[in-house]
């Protein structure tokens, strides 16, 4: 890795280092500046799969990927581990296919972003110019914005809400938890990451419940009055967990405003929710670099064009996945992968001089609501004044009468969908 | 596998999924987001990948 960072500052900074170093790195930056730099940050579904797409389109262009991590936990699935029906290892990536195929993954912070200067500075001082910078940090916990819940909060009341430590703190919890206990999760209000997710999660928690601790309880505590494929769980929920899982609305008083951490409770207007386990979905905004950068509106999210995501507050500046204002788009890895591809194509573009042209892009989203029953939602995208909106007659969800063959055939196609986005991404 | 199908048999699928005649899970709810003009671009694409 040393070498790697080495490399790094003698390519992209070292344009006037002499001696041996420089005799290494002079053709290599020449070369590199005639066709142009692009940096990606965040080497999740979105990053990683811009960074390959841009070096595939043009492999003369110098592609570097900064990512913090030299291992990706993917959150697509994670609500399986919690429910003990899946290993976190089946979770876990890494970038040696990513390097391999020729973009240069840089495992440090991004740390300040320059627009003015073209410049990203790294957590060790190293300063990264580029071209175009794609930015895709994907989600920060938007921390105190739910009254009591902080990092300190999320040890005793996870959110698992970014795989990892998280997810494994939350299924061990479930594992301790006493029989006729209370399982209590909270879901925030649009916009957030993975707009199913905690359906999903709630769906699969109670089937672990079901078989292990029968006289359990689930409540689903809600800031919305209306969800993702929310028929389709709800037919679900009343077949497979009547009187275990329950969802409380908006309406019906469901807002969380306050979590208690020590006392693992959960307040709304109406009374408060004491939990045996408590998972807090809390609200979310842009990763970190997003604000840094000054592509982050004051929604804590970032505005971009439809047709090539640019930042609408930063030119040179792309920003896709969950930290971008997509429009009708959800905050999804499908969606993010798809946004790279897009995002790609459209910087290789503007770097040859040539005009973007008008993309689609699609979404697809599968849920499991118990093992071997999945659901999806699907949506196809156009920019429209300046916006990215579903075009009308196409996507919506499965059907909600459907045959249990084909909730097993989703089920399946979900699986598969994962094998093909992380071997598209990182394979 | 998509990649180096033939085109015309991609775009007379997707025209199957669009009109419903093919029976589907997502892919009617997706091919309803493109045109039949659209089809024939995607699945030159896709017909010329290794």
């Amino acid at each position: 890795m040393i070498a790697r960072r080495d490399v790094v500052r003698r390519g992209l900074i070292g344009g006037v280092a002499l001696g041996a170093v420089g005799l290494l790195a002079m053709p290599f930056v020449a070369s590199a500046q005639e066709a142009g730099r692009v940096v990606v940050v965040g080497g999740g579904f979105g990053g990683a799969t811009a960074a390959r797409f841009v070096h595939r389109a043009n492999p003369q262009l110098d592609v570097v990927l900064i990512e913090a991590n030299a291992d990706f936990i993917a959150c697509p699935f994670s609500n399986e581990v919690i429910a003990g029906l899946r290993d976190i290892s089946a979770q876990r990536f890494d970038y040696r296919a990513v390097a391999a195929g020729g973009v240069r993954v840089v495992h440090a912070e991004a740390t300040a972003v320059d627009p003015a200067a073209r410049r990203v500075t790294l957590g060790d001082g190293v300063v990264v110019p580029y071209d175009r910078l794609i930015l895709s940090p994907g989600i920060d916990i938007s921390w105190g914005a739910l009254p009591g819940y902080d990092e300190a909060a999320a040890e005793r009341m996870p959110h698992a809400w970014k795989a990892g430590a998280q997810t494994l703190l939350l299924r061990r919890q479930l594992e301790a938890m006493e029989h006729g206990g209370v399982v209590v999760i909270s879901a925030p209000a649009n916009p957030y990451r993975c707009p199913p997710g905690p359906y999903e999660r709630a769906s699969l928690i109670a089937n672990w419940l079901k078989a292990n601790r029968p006289r359990a309880k689930l409540l689903l505590l809600d800031a919305k009055d209306v969800f993702s494929k929310q028929k389709l769980f709800q037919a679900g929920w009343a077949q497979l967990y009547p009187g275990l899982l329950e969802w409380v609305s908006l309406s019906d008083g469901g807002k969380v405003t306050r979590v208690d951490p020590a006392s693992n409770t959960f307040e709304t207007d109406f009374g408060s929710h004491k939990a045996s386990v408590g998972n807090v979905i809390p609200p979310q905004r842009a990763g970190r670099i997003a604000a840094l950068a000054g592509v982050a509106d004051r929604t804590g999210w970032c505005p971009i064009d439809p047709v090539t995501f640019e930042s609408k507050l930063q030119p040179g500046i792309h920003v896709i996945g969950d930290a971008a204002i997509a429009g009708a788009m959800p905050k999804s890895a499908f969606a993010a992968n798809a946004q790279a591809k897009v995002c790609a194509a459209a910087v290789v573009e503007l770097l040859a001089g040539r005009t973007p042209s008008e993309p689609r892009l699609i979404n697809t989203c599968y849920s499991l609501v118990a093992p071997g029953y999945g659901i999806s939602v699907a949506g196809v995208y156009r920019p429209a004044n300046g916006l990215l909106t579903d075009i009308p007659g196409a996507g919506g969800a499965s059907p909600v009468d459907a045959p249990t063959s084909q909730r097993a055939q989703e089920a399946g196609y979900a699986d598969a969908w994962f094998k093909t986005i992380t071997g598209e991404t990182f394979g | 596998v998509l990649a180096g199908r033939d085109a015309a048999t991609i775009v007379a699928d997707m025209d199957e999924f669009r009109a419903g005649t093919r029976p589907a899970t997502v892919m009617d709810r997706i091919a309803k987001g493109f045109s039949h003009d659209e089809s024939v671009a995607i699945a030159s694409w896709l017909a010329a990948q290794k």
